[in-house]
């Protein structure tokens, strides 16, 4: 008996350029899961296949035990929250809202109750008679969550439907949707290019490129434990240092750098000798706290960086790699100067091992 | 770089000024030509519709006979009633005809049967208007090709009628209106979000109610103007019902083509105003449906 959501080896091709290729993947049923990618990764392709816009050109698409594909939107059970809202422009909150219920049926007091009921969830009740052009961007997203919650879809779809929202409100909105998922219980598949939004809501990520499935996970894995060379490096911001492979042992390996030789957790094995170590900015201590970790050694300060809430420093070590360093802004301390000469280190598991481009 | 080196302030209040004037001389054509054709003319009616005729003879003294005239006499009644059951038929007609092709047009995915498309419906206005009229005066005889493929193929053992009455105007008028009903259409189909459309049907909405609650409202602007532009075309039109009409289709722009060629200035000013009127009074009410099939 299938469950959730299933794609077996789906495909899609637009005039000679394969958007979707070959992708396989399971959400579990009630949770919250990310596309995300890249513009053009095929994210937003593998959503309008999910919701009945387009048609896999090869493989299978599953909604509970029911297949999927082939089968028009209008008849599936999955509703879409779209990129730019397309509420109606000439019908008010209300109707836009009882579009959906009233197309399947339903009529007067009770078709009312349900429009009230899902405004209310969305906390629009008093904004019923209202026009969508008299909403702000905020509102009207909520209008369009409401329009799809109100049928009561077994998925709801959602592509990028925060990216037309300001930074604060988009946050807020987050933690919002997340809330609401849990209240209705609802399998969420979110689609954006904004690996915070992906990282903040999900119980799963599946990271998309050209096309492909790089990995899938929970945020923790995807991003602690990244598989590929693209996942590590689009994830978060991370040096990429080119490096001699001398040995691979299980998930350690040793490699070598400019002369510093250190160990290294292996994302992926190279064969051919030569590989690239990705290294998170933020695992990289500078200072005292360097003293603690397993690979260390001396770096000048070239540039510093303040954006706020992070100091990014600019390093160059003794043996001249070149890396970017991130330490959390604390208003007490001073920060280390540039030109200075600092103790810096990283655990060596934080350094991860892949093959070279 | 001497450009760089001249003071801006000294040269700034002379381009300001020509700022301000180009947009006026710019419209300073369409000004002269409003003024000499149609604010001159208009005062010429107005003085020629407030002389009399009679006995074949222009009387230069100030009466409101005339306007009398096309207040109370019936028969002016009914020419106006025709005029405008002529024009709200045309309308309709070509409504019913250009909406499906403008939808046509929009939903064609193939560039080359869209050209085709561009064509036929482009076709009317490269012909002129004796040339179609006639045209269509063969094509819709009693022996013509129309009733002889309808008799052909055992629809109907007489010839219909459809010239030299209100049927073959009807028919001439909607192809020529064709491009002029199309494209305000198809204008306002392609400013609707492509995402309205694929909303309806994520929300469970099938090809009828999607077109029903969805397109047809959002492309009501399209139909209002199309109907302005085909209701006031169709008021002033002479050529086709002077053909095709064959004498029967009496509507006041021919009433006012035959009082000029009998000289009879009053009454062919005061036909001329009641047009105006009729296509002013058409343009306001097709704005305010517009305000409010836009609201």
């Amino acid at each position: 008996m299938r469950q959730g959501v299933e794609f077996v080896s789906v495909s899609k091709v637009f005039g000679g350029h394969v958007a979707v290729n070959g992708i396989n993947f399971h959400i579990p049923e009630g949770s919250f899961f990310s596309l995300l990618g890249p513009s053009g990764c095929g994210k937003s392709t593998t959503l309008r296949m999910l919701a009945g816009f387009e048609d896999p050109d090869q493989g299978e698409i599953w909604i509970g035990d029911q297949r999927a594909d082939g089968v028009p939107a209008y008849r599936r059970p999955t509703n879409m929250v779209f990129q730019r809202w397309a509420l109606f422009p000439h019908m008010t909150v209300h109707e836009n809202v009882a579009f959906g219920p009233s197309v399947r049926g339903a009529r007067g007091g009770e078709l009312n109750r349900q429009v009230a009921e899902a405004l209310e969830l969305v906390g629009l009740g008093a904004y019923g008679a209202r026009k969508p052009r008299q909403l702000s961007g905020g509102q009207m997203q909520r209008v369009a969550l409401a329009r799809a919650l109100v049928n009561k879809p077994k998925v709801l779809l959602l592509d990028e439907p925060l990216g037309a929202l300001d930074l604060k409100l988009r946050m807020q909105m987050q933690i919002e949707l997340k809330r609401l998922q849990e209240s209705v219980g609802a399998t969420f598949v979110y689609v954006t290019h904004d690996q915070s939004e992906a990282l903040t809501m999900s119980d799963n990520i599946a990271i998309m490129s050209e096309g492909s499935i790089h990995q899938i996970g929970s945020p923790h894995e995807v991003y602690d434990a990244p598989k590929t060379r693209f996942v590590a490096t689009f994830l978060g911001n991370a040096n990429a240092l080119p490096v001699d492979v001398e040995s691979v042992a299980g998930d350690t390996a040793a490699v070598s750098l400019k002369g510093l030789r250190f160990a290294a957790s292996v994302g992926a094995a190279p064969t051919n000798g030569k590989g690239d170590i990705v290294l998170r900015y933020e695992a990289i201590r500078i200072g005292a706290a360097a003293a603690a970790m397993d690979v260390r050694t001396k770096a000048r300060i070239r540039e510093v960086v303040f954006s706020g809430s992070a100091i990014d420093y600019v390093l160059e070590t003794e043996q001249g790699i070149e890396l970017t360093a991130q330490q959390p802004h604390i208003a007490d301390e001073k920060p280390h100067e540039r030109g200075a000469l600092v103790d810096i280190g990283w655990q060596a598991r934080a350094a991860r091992l892949f093959p070279q481009k | 770089m001497s450009v760089q080196t001249l003071p801006t302030d000294v040269i700034a209040p002379r381009s300001r000024f020509w700022q301000k004037l180009r947009p006026w001389l710019l419209l300073l054509p369409a000004f002269a030509l409003m003024t000499f054709l149609f604010v001159l003319p208009i005062g010429a009616f107005l003085e020629y519709s407030v002389y009399s005729y009679e006995r074949g003879r222009l009387v230069e003294d100030f009466t409101f006979k005339t306007y009398l005239l096309f207040l109370t006499d019936p028969y002016y009644h009914a020419i106006i009633f025709d005029t405008l059951k002529m024009a709200a038929i045309t309308s309709f007609v070509s409504l019913i005809i250009g909406y499906p092709l403008a939808y046509g047009l929009w939903r064609c995915r193939w560039p080359a049967l869209q050209r085709w498309y561009g064509l036929i419906i482009f076709s009317p206005i490269l012909v002129s208007v004796v040339v179609r009229s006639y045209g269509w005066s063969v094509l819709l005889s009693d022996q013509g090709a129309v009733n002889w493929t309808l008799m052909k193929l055992g629809a109907i053992r007489e010839p219909l009628e459809l010239v030299y009455n209100l049927t073959g105007v009807v028919i001439s008028l909607c192809h020529v209106f064709l491009p002029l009903v199309v494209f305000p259409i198809f204008s306002s189909l392609v400013r609707i979000d492509p995402a309205l459309r694929e909303a309806a049907m994520d929300l469970g909405a099938g090809w009828w109610t999607t077109f029903r609650r969805v397109i047809f409202p959002q492309s009501l602007p399209g139909v209002v103007s199309a109907l302005q532009i085909s209701f006031t075309l169709a008021l002033g039109a002479l050529v086709t019902p002077a053909v095709l009409g064959g004498g029967r289709v009496l509507v006041l722009p021919l009433q006012v083509y035959r009082a000029t060629s009998d000289i009879n200035w009053p009454v062919a000013s005061v036909g001329g105003l009641v047009l105006l009127v009729m296509a002013l009074i058409t343009v306001a009410l097709c704005n305010r449906l517009l305000a409010y099939s836009e609201s």
